[in-house]
């Protein structure tokens, strides 16, 4: 009486175990992938939606954007250029450092800006008092900052103000090593207006 | 004029502080008042998340009482949430910085939440107990003075609530003038655009997608202000509404805008003027709340521009360390020079320079005539850094016991120089003052701000900080005149046995800027004596307090004033231990929102079905916001990249090990 060999082998089993692992994996990489590419190729895009923008006409970056390009940041000592989008939302950050909805103007009050740590803003890390920043509005008119400080604080039990005289505030996650996001801390870079270089 | 408004006068002599925010900032802090220029939004209830989803506003009522120095302001905000998901907010409101907040009332249908004060730790278990439970709940807190946010918890869809606050805070009175400011200015937006998701927005910015359509733009305010001067009036204006005013008696009368309701634009300015006087005025204005009588003592200096100013000593004490080459130097000679020739001939000065060691340039105070001026600003010219720091030593020789008889001696400390030995310092000064005032200016971007204000406070004066090079020369040309301008000094008020003033020590009174007291005395104190020495002589009044303007609300002033006197003792090294429970008690007994003290609010029963979620990843306890006006909640900045990288890679190579266990395991049976 032959023993027909059972289906289930503990090799196939590994076998499927490494396929699950190696799917779900691909995945968790793949999206990782996605959210730069994402973040990356957006810029693109909206390098183009900021070239048709002008003083009063927002240009929509892609057809189904809620949001467009109000403001282009840039860092000439850490080659750093930006499309700033409109409204601090999940959707805006996902593709470009955002302009806190109710924050001034570039220019005409306070100014905040958020990005992600990880992508757009992830050159706050290197950023220091004293680096120059220019904001450019959509009616061509620039903007220059110096930066003045850098802190930490925790969102919990501190909010931004939006009030004051004309200065410039970027916000970012911190930690930028942190593994989870949702953390509570964030970094607050402020920066005084200077007249232009 | 509290502790505070003492500090407040440093402010004022920055020239930074705006009609009707007279604060109470623990150490002046940089750029607080700047900030305070800006009209603040009259309230806004931002549910939590990412900071941009605003409840809709439907309209608010605003009543003003004034009585005196005193507003009482009442505002009743309504709110809906138009989304469809239950939710918690914050509710925020910004604050004249000494404002006194002592009442929270929510409203949701027809339910009425009256908020009680309780210890800080406490009212927050209360709140975070209550929104778990699915009930109504709300709580007021506030851990810096001049913003307070209000959490409120279970918000159904569609429903409207009203938030009613009532707050007291002094107005401001400055060149002859009282001022009244409503915040109604909103922070800026767009309105008209579309919700979240929907297209067509061509201009402006993208719309909060809580907002809807106008409801901002229009968001009416029904205002009105009841004011009794306790003065006669010369004439009562605003500057940014056209106005209906309803005399009701000497000094009383009722204010509204023509318009009736008014859209919330602008901020809402009333100012009135009393009829001028030669000499300064005293005023009481006093209650009696459980047996205990509050009084709030207010000396108006004369008209401005006739006002007899007294002669002074000055003695201008500059630090020339090495720490000030530059533009510091630079600045600070620019603006001595100008202090100079704002002497006039009848004022004597000297000049202290010290690095490592110290120079007086006159062995006496000279007399200001013009060609001693010009002299001394040629010499001020060749002002060079370089050096050490003494500056124990040019105290030593500024604060030499000299009292100047008639004049008012006044020191002014100009540095950027951080010290060490505070302590010593702080004792020399207190040891030595004699009748000179000691006001510090600290310059750079770093002065030990604690040691300038102890110095000043010690040395009864002001302090000045100047953060921003560029703005040397202004703002202390601002100080300058407004030291100029001292109608009296000497300022005492016969207290009687166990009366509690704030401050306890009264500053010398200069033009355009009256001195508030508040003080608790025994209930059957009948009488106060100021007296002050004048120009033209002493001077002295007797206030009849049973005559005086019962003001309420007298008494939460006085419990707001002794509460910054006690955070103050903190800054001055004094243990919390000590502090707090004397905090805790005077804010219970008066109602008062503080550092350690909120307002909490809970419905009795559960409104929040059990399977709906409530809507809030994270609703803060605090808000610490000295100088915030407007704010927003931080957006969240992180994607899960890294995570999701991290994840996928652990998982590849566990797929990778568990392949090779497998196959190993055909090999060896």
């Amino acid at each position: 009486m032959s023993v027909s060999r059972p289906v289930v082998t503990p090799r196939r089993l590994a076998l499927a175990a490494a396929i699950g692992l190696a799917l779900a994996g691909g995945y968790q990489v793949a999206s990782a992938g996605w959210i730069h590419a994402k973040a990356q190729f957006a810029q693109v895009l909206l390098e183009g939606a900021w070239a048709r923008s002008d003083g009063d006409r927002v240009a929509r970056p892609w057809p189904w954007a809620d949001t467009g390009p109000v403001a282009r940041l840039t860092v000439p000592a850490l080659g750093i250029d930006r499309i700033v989008l409109a409204g601090a939302s999940g959707e805006s950050l996902a593709f470009g450092p955002a302009k806190l909805a109710a924050s001034a103007p570039p220019g005409q009050g306070h100014t905040v800006l958020a990005g992600h740590r990880d992508t757009h803003f992830a050159f706050l890390r290197r950023l220091a008092p004293d680096h120059r920043m220019t904001l450019e509005r959509r009616d061509g008119e620039r903007v220059s900052y110096r930066v003045a400080s850098r802190r930490v604080v925790d969102s919990r039990d501190q909010a931004l103000a939006l009030a004051g005289p004309n200065r410039l505030s970027l916000v970012t996650c911190y930690p930028f090593d942190a593994v989870n996001p949702g953390g509570p801390m964030r970094l607050v870079i402020t920066a005084e207006p200077v007249s232009a270089p | 004029m509290g502790i505070n408004g003492w500090r407040q006068h440093g402010r004022v002599l920055l020239g930074a502080v705006v009609a009707g925010l007279l604060g109470a900032g623990a150490s002046p802090a940089l750029g607080a008042s700047a900030e305070q220029a800006e009209g603040p939004s009259a309230g806004t209830l931002v549910f939590s998340g990412d900071g941009e989803h605003r409840a809709t506003r439907l309209g608010s009522k605003v009543s003003i009482d004034v009585n005196g120095m005193v507003a009482r302001v009442e505002v009743r905000q309504r709110f809906r949430n138009t989304g469809e998901q239950w939710r918690a907010g914050r509710y925020l409101f910004p604050l004249p910085e000494d404002a006194a907040v002592d009442r929270l009332r929510i409203e949701v249908g027809d339910r009425l939440i009256e908020g009680e004060i309780q210890e800080k730790s406490q009212a927050k278990a209360t709140y975070e107990k209550a929104k778990d439970s699915g009930k109504q709940a709300s709580l007021v807190s506030q851990q810096r003075p001049n913003l307070f946010t209000t959490a409120v918890a279970n918000i159904g869809p569609g429903q409207t609530i009203t938030v009613h606050i009532r707050y007291r805070e002094r107005l401001s009175y400055q060149d002859g003038r009282f001022s009244l400011r409503f915040p109604m200015t909103l922070t800026p937006r767009f309105t008209g655009g579309p919700h979240k998701g929907s297209r067509g927005q061509e201009t402006g910015e993208v719309t909060p997608p809580m907002a809807t359509e106008d409801a901002e733009a229009t968001n009416p305010v029904d205002l009105e202000v009841d004011l009794n001067a306790g003065l006669a009036l010369d004439r009562i204006a605003s500057p940014s509404h056209a106005i209906d005013t309803e005399r009701r008696g000497e000094g009383r009368i009722r204010v509204r805008p023509s318009a009736g309701t008014v859209p919330s634009d602008r901020d809402f300015v009333l100012r009135w003027v009393p009829t001028a006087d030669d000499a300064p005025r005293a005023q009481v204005f006093s209650e009696i709340v459980d047996g205990q009588r509050y009084t709030q003592l207010m000396v108006m200096p004369p008209a401005t521009d006739r006002a007899e100013t007294l002669p002074r000593e000055v003695i201008f004490v500059i630090d020339t360390s090495g720490s000030m080459q530059g533009a510091s130097i630079r600045q600070a000679r620019r603006a001595l020079a100008d202090a100079i020739t704002r002497l006039t001939p009848r004022d004597r000065f000297n000049v202290v320079a010290y690095d490592g060691e110290t120079r007086r340039w006159y062995s006496q105070p000279v007399q200001a005539t013009k060609q001693q001026r010009r002299q001394t600003r040629r010499r001020v010219e060749n002002l060079g850094a370089g050096g050490g720091t003494r500056i124990d030593r040019a105290l030593a020789k500024t604060l030499d016991g000299g009292d100047a008889a008639n004049r008012l001696r006044q020191a002014v400390v100009i540095t950027d120089g951080a010290v060490s030995n505070e302590a010593q310092l702080l004792e020399q000064i207190r040891r030595d003052l004699g009748g000179t005032r000691l006001f510090t200016v600290g310059i750079g971007s770093a002065p030990n701000s604690y040691f300038m204000s102890e110095a000043a406070e010690a040395g009864r004066g002001t302090t000045t900080t100047i953060g921003n090079q560029a703005d040397i020369e202004a703002r202390m040309g601002e100080l300058f005149r407004e030291l100029a301008g001292a109608v009296a000094r000497d300022v005492r008020v016969d207290w009687p046995a166990q009366a509690q003033p704030y401050p306890s020590a009264i500053p010398d009174l200069y033009a355009g800027e009256p001195l508030v007291v508040a003080a608790r005395l025994p209930p059957d104190t009948k009488a106060l004596n100021v007296s002050a020495r004048l120009p033209t002589g002493p001077w002295q009044r007797q206030l009849d307090l049973s005559e005086g303007e019962s003001a309420e609300g007298v008494s939460v002033l006085w419990a707001r004033a002794r509460v910054e006197a006690l955070m103050d003792r903190l800054q001055q090294g004094a243990s919390e231990a000590e502090v707090r429970p004397e905090v805790i008690d005077t804010a219970k007994r008066h109602r008062l929102v503080t550092r350690y003290t909120s307002l909490v609010a809970v419905a009795t029963e559960r409104v929040r079905p059990e399977d709906a979620a409530l809507d809030s990843e994270q609703v803060p306890n605090n808000m610490p916001a000295g100088d915030e006006m407007a704010s927003a909640q931080m957006p969240q900045t992180a994607t899960p990249a890294r995570r999701s990288l991290l994840i996928g890679c652990l998982m590849l190579a566990l797929a990778v090990v568990v392949l090779v266990l497998g196959r190993r395991e055909r090999v060896t049976p």
